[in-house]
């Protein structure tokens, strides 16, 4: 019985290990955040979703993924727009700020986005700690004006504005179950 | 330190008095047997729970929430098969074994397996993943947090150890049995909430075809979350649980009720009811230590940071004043001039170390707005991200860095001018 239940434990053990060599999964999954899915805002069409908390460089710009509870992305890409940015990709120097609150409306966290680059492309994210709950998430977006990007107003070169957008664009989701599971 | 007190109590203390009470009971019940089988239900998840680990930590071979979906499964089918033979088989000590016995432990040891694989390896990868500052393995920083989650895993380990012993003497075994069933019938609960996460984070892998809405799932996902907001309910409802039978060792030995012939036996009795009596009260002051890990520590350690007041300074014509001997103890100093507008703009001014120079500049940063800083064991931290400054940077341009601020040294003050002050009106309103 001895012998047995030696041999049983080893080829458990062997086989959970053998187990895990051969899974070939992707590393991660993207979870939907809120019930609105894709939104159109502005020129743009959204969507935001969430999943485990990463590691980014440099390290001192962004939260760190020990003190974090999950990543938070805002993907987005321009329709047809009049600042000349190329339908169908990513609009670089926005300036994203997040309020998040409960379902009693109460703000629970606030914070900005970081442009940044994974994987599958460029996005305007970042780490945040928030407790499992219900929430709704609310984006200012400011023009890229904010960070001194410039549009050509001439007549030769100039794009279809004259200006960029002068108060922020909102967007909101709402229904959004965190449940943290990683 | 402290973050690993109460995460690693959180994490593990379910898992360990479940594991404990399934090893005790089933060591109860079925002796060598019970005993061995059990073990080797503890070795597969430990193993598990090191592969696991290991492939996660070195590969992205792993999504946690794909395994989890199928750990709950598992969960869920040896609890219940667990509970229902323990209550046809698991009421005698010492009953022959058959093939009810060997089931039991089967389940026993399924039920402890799949506890471990789902706590454990997380809880193993915490070393991989402290935040150093990349100061590598030997810092400061990594020692700290190294010791807090020692502790909490040497606490653990030495409660489980005692709340064994107790629960190994507690009569008769079908209260131990009770208590047992009734612990994993308390995380058969929670997991049939936490069973239905792939489905209201929308989980495309699983194929479920309808989209969670509230009006649609309104039961599955109300449940699913209430799991989620009360997860702490669960871990108390198992502490009470595990207090019980340290109450019934202790209640259960206070008296000598078994016969005694002569004076020395009944003396050894009674020294074998104090040495029980005595465990159960190690024990008890262990479940006390964790219940200050979950409660006190927790909340000093997710405190929400509020801001130091702002401190004097004299203003003459277009310039602020600020006295350096006010400044100079290397610790973050707050201040706070309201404009014309009713805004407060905040600056900060902090000595840098080793230095005669001072890092200053608003209380704001491009990334995080007006969040503002902290000072936090010497260290200047951005109170909304969390991300420690160097203070040799302070009133450098970009990232995290507060947005500089100019100054002057004259006349024993730092001198600011009031216009720079007016100028960063905009990052407060």
């Amino acid at each position: 019985m001895k012998k047995f239940l030696a041999l049983l434990m080893a080829a458990l053990m062997l086989l959970s290990v053998s187990a895990f060599a051969l899974a070939d999964e992707a590393g991660f999954d993207e979870y939907e955040l809120g019930v609105e899915g894709e939104q159109d805002v502005g020129f743009m069409t959204m969507s935001m979703v969430y999943f485990q908390p990463v590691d980014m460089a440099p390290a001192d710009l962004a939260a760190a993924k020990e003190d974090s509870d999950l990543h938070i992305e805002v993907d987005l890409t321009a329709n047809e727009n009049p600042y000349s940015f190329n339908v169908g990709e990513w609009v670089p120097y926005l300036s994203i700020d997040y309020t998040i609150n409960d379902v009693d409306g109460n703000e629970v966290l606030t914070g900005s986005m970081m442009p940044m680059a994974a994987s599958d492309g460029p996005h305007y994210g970042n780490n945040i700690a928030l407790p499992e709950g219900e929430y709704t998430i609310t984006l200012s977006i400011k023009s890229p004006a904010e960070q001194g990007y410039l549009l050509h107003v001439d007549e030769e070169t100039g794009v279809e504005a004259d200006e960029f957008w002068t108060e922020p664009l909102t967007a909101t989701w709402t229904g959004w179950n965190f449940v943290k599971e990683w | 330190m402290l973050k690993y007190l109460w995460t690693v109590t959180q994490d593990l203390f379910v898992t360990v008095t479940l594991v404990t009470l399934m090893h005790a009971l089933l060591t109860r019940l079925y002796g060598r047997f019970g005993k061995r089988f059990h073990g080797i239900g503890i070795g597969v998840g430990v193993a598990a729970s090191a592969a696991l680990a290991s492939v996660k930590g070195t590969s992205n071979k792993i999504v946690s929430s794909h395994w989890n979906h199928y750990i709950y499964a598992f969960s869920l089918a040896f609890i219940l098969a667990f509970i229902i033979l323990c209550l046809i088989f698991g009421r005698r000590e010492g009953a022959r074994r058959g093939v009810g016995g060997a089931l039991t432990c089967l389940a026993g040891s399924g039920v402890s397996a799949v506890l471990i694989f789902y706590h454990l390896p997380g809880v193993m990868l915490y070393p991989f993943n402290f935040n150093t500052m990349g100061n590598g393995y030997w810092s400061a920083y990594y020692m700290v947090r190294l010791a807090g989650w020692l502790i909490a895993l040497i606490l653990l380990l030495a409660y489980s150890r005692l709340l064994y012993l107790c629960a190994l003497h507690i009569k008769p075994a079908g209260a131990l049995s009770g208590l047992t069933c009734a612990g994993a019938f308390v995380y058969w609960i929670y997991c049939t909430g936490r069973f239905f996460v792939p489905w209201v984070n929308r989980a495309k892998w699983l194929n479920w075809p309808v989209r969670y809405t509230k009006e649609a799932y309104g039961f599955i996902g109300d449940w699913m979350m209430f799991t989620a907001y009360q997860s702490m309910l669960f871990i108390w409802a198992i502490f009470l649980i595990a207090l019980a039978v340290l109450a019934v060792c202790f209640f259960q030995n206070t008296r000598v009720t078994e016969p005694w012939e002569n004076a020395a036996q009944r003396r050894k009795l009674r020294a074998r009811n104090r040495h029980f009596r005595r465990i159960a009260c190690v024990a008890v002051a262990g479940l006390i230590v964790f219940t200050g890990f979950l409660t006190v520590v927790k909340g000093y350690d997710t405190r929400v940071i509020e801001l130091s007041a702002p401190e004097t300074y004299t203003v003459d014509g277009e310039n602020i004043y600020v006295p350096l001997e006010a400044v100079n103890d290397f610790h973050l100093h707050r201040f706070e001039y309201r404009t014309e507008n009713d805004v407060d703009v905040r600056w900060i001014v902090v000595r840098k170390p080793n230095s005669a120079s001072y890092g200053v500049g608003l209380d704001a940063c491009d990334v995080c707005g007006n969040a503002g800083y902290y000072e936090r064991g010497g260290q200047v931290v951005c109170r909304r991200c969390d991300v420690v400054m160097n203070i040799n940077t302070i009133g450098f341009k970009g990232g995290c860095n507060p947005i500089p601020l100019g100054y002057e040294v004259g006349d024993g003050n730092l001198i600011f001018k009031l216009s720079d002050i007016l100028a960063g009106e905009r990052e407060f309103k």
